[in-house]
């Protein structure tokens, strides 16, 4: 009798690790029929050869106004974080592999085209080891899914954001570098905004509390790419 | 006693005078409640803000055409934009050696205006032009259906914009009963199963 009951509490333990760690890993872009996901595993390529940490060069030199006060401050969030990569600056040596810019506000105007009580903050696009941009699932699909670049393009005109707006904007399409999907959707292993918050999840975004990099990333991080 | 007599009124005209201030800075603190906004992100990753309005007055006050019309027509749009020489969005895209085109995915929505209660349309038929956000952010919105439609124009695409996703649109029934599409204000929602005539009414006394 203990020994079946040993065996079944090793295999709910077994069980419950495994869906736990299944939890996580929100990738960015998803295809669902009924209740099944069917993810398309994008991975970010560069990495520093030393520490094996993944690499984020920034070029920030297009960045103005707010975005570029805040900028430090979300870069920093994630290159202090616990997740496996460095977030640093350069203009042109180490040449840059992200690129985040305040965009012109005709080409703002003519993309994204909000009414007065709507704004586009921020668009994240990315690019495949072919220079393909990825902004669907239809290019995610036809994509190498091995990213050599980012774009992160910026609103030239918020409507007085506050300075959390602007952080956790940067701070959050910086998690889309590296690929990472949304924590909230109730389709898709949501993330508990108390037990698991995520800076990935528009409903802990709109509690106000932090743009830092939460646990939820450095898990999801180090099971898409193997920490 | 004349300095006293002065002391007193000084004190007086003081006491008044703040009171009257704090009594006109707590009405104006109870007429504006707080503005809400949240943020959502496209599957594509476009991260919106959205405010709500107030109420009834600031939704009005934003929308430069307000008609009630009928859908006749919807017709899904994919239009180039070409990233233009020079800033930085192009300077970024040629960087990662990306095409100098994106393409803009939308809806053109055909709006055949029966009533026009503020502002002056070009024609009786206009086009409303609704960014695809692939999150249902608006309410479905179907050929034949009639509905308050309460719009911005938008100089750089030509076309009309909803000013709001869900509070810029007030069905309206075939018994002639408002349904508005948002409940993010009392007034706004309070509207609901009032007839075309009186909310129209109350809409036109704003402005």
């Amino acid at each position: 009798m203990k020994k079946k009951l040993t065996i079944v509490l090793a295999m709910f333990t077994l069980f419950a690790f495994l869906t736990s760690t299944n939890a996580f890993a929100h990738e960015m872009y998803f295809t669902q029929s009924g209740s099944t996901i069917t993810t398309i595993p994008l991975r970010w390529t560069p990495k520093n050869t030393s520490t094996g940490r993944l690499k984020v060069i920034i070029n920030k030199q297009s960045l103005t106004g707010s975005w570029s006060t805040y900028y430090e401050d979300a870069r920093t969030a994630w290159h202090s974080s616990a997740v496996p990569a460095e977030f640093t600056t350069t203009t042109t040596t180490p040449v840059p592999n992200t690129y985040m810019v305040t965009a012109s506000q005709q080409y703002w105007d003519s993309m994204y085209p909000d009414g007065p009580f709507s704004e586009t903050l921020g668009v994240t696009e990315l690019y495949d080891t072919n220079s393909l941009a990825i902004t669907s699932i239809a290019t995610a699909s036809a994509s190498t899914k091995q990213l050599k670049g980012a774009n992160i393009y910026l609103n030239p005109s918020p409507n007085s954001p506050s300075a959390f707006i602007y952080r956790f904007t940067m701070s959050h399409e910086l998690g889309h570098v590296l690929a990472l999907g949304h924590s909230h959707l109730p389709q898709y292993s949501p993330a508990n905004t108390s037990t698991d918050p995520s800076i990935m999840s528009y409903d802990y975004f709109s509690l106000g509390q932090s743009y830092l990099p939460q646990n939820h990333e450095v898990n999801d991080v180090k099971k898409m790419y193997g920490y | 006693m004349k300095k006293y007599i002065l002391l007193v009124c000084a004190a007086l005209a003081v006491t008044v005078y703040s009171s009257i201030e704090l009594s006109d800075t707590k009405s104006k603190a109870a007429e504006a409640p707080s503005v809400k906004s949240r943020i959502v992100e496209t599957a594509s990753g476009r991260l919106i803000r959205i405010t709500d309005p107030r109420d009834l007055k600031d939704l009005v006050s934003h929308s430069t055409l307000i008609v009630k019309g009928k859908i006749i027509k919807t017709e899904n749009v994919q239009e180039e934009i070409q990233l233009i020489e020079g800033t930085p969005e192009r300077a970024a895209v040629d960087a990662q050696g990306g095409k100098s085109t994106r393409i803009r995915s939308g809806t053109n929505y055909t709006i055949s205006v029966s009533d026009v209660i503020k502002g002056q349309p070009d024609n009786q038929e206009i086009t409303v032009y609704i960014s695809e956000d692939e999150i249902s952010l608006r309410p479905e919105l179907k050929i034949g259906d009639e509905l308050i439609f309460n719009l911005a124009f938008n100089k750089t695409i030509g076309r009309y914009t909803d000013v709001h996703p869900s509070a810029g649109y007030l069905k309206v029934n075939a018994d002639n009963k408002v349904k508005p599409m948002f409940d993010g204000t009392n007034e706004i929602s309070s509207l609901e199963n009032e007839s075309y005539d009186e909310v129209k009414r109350k809409i036109r006394d704003i402005k």
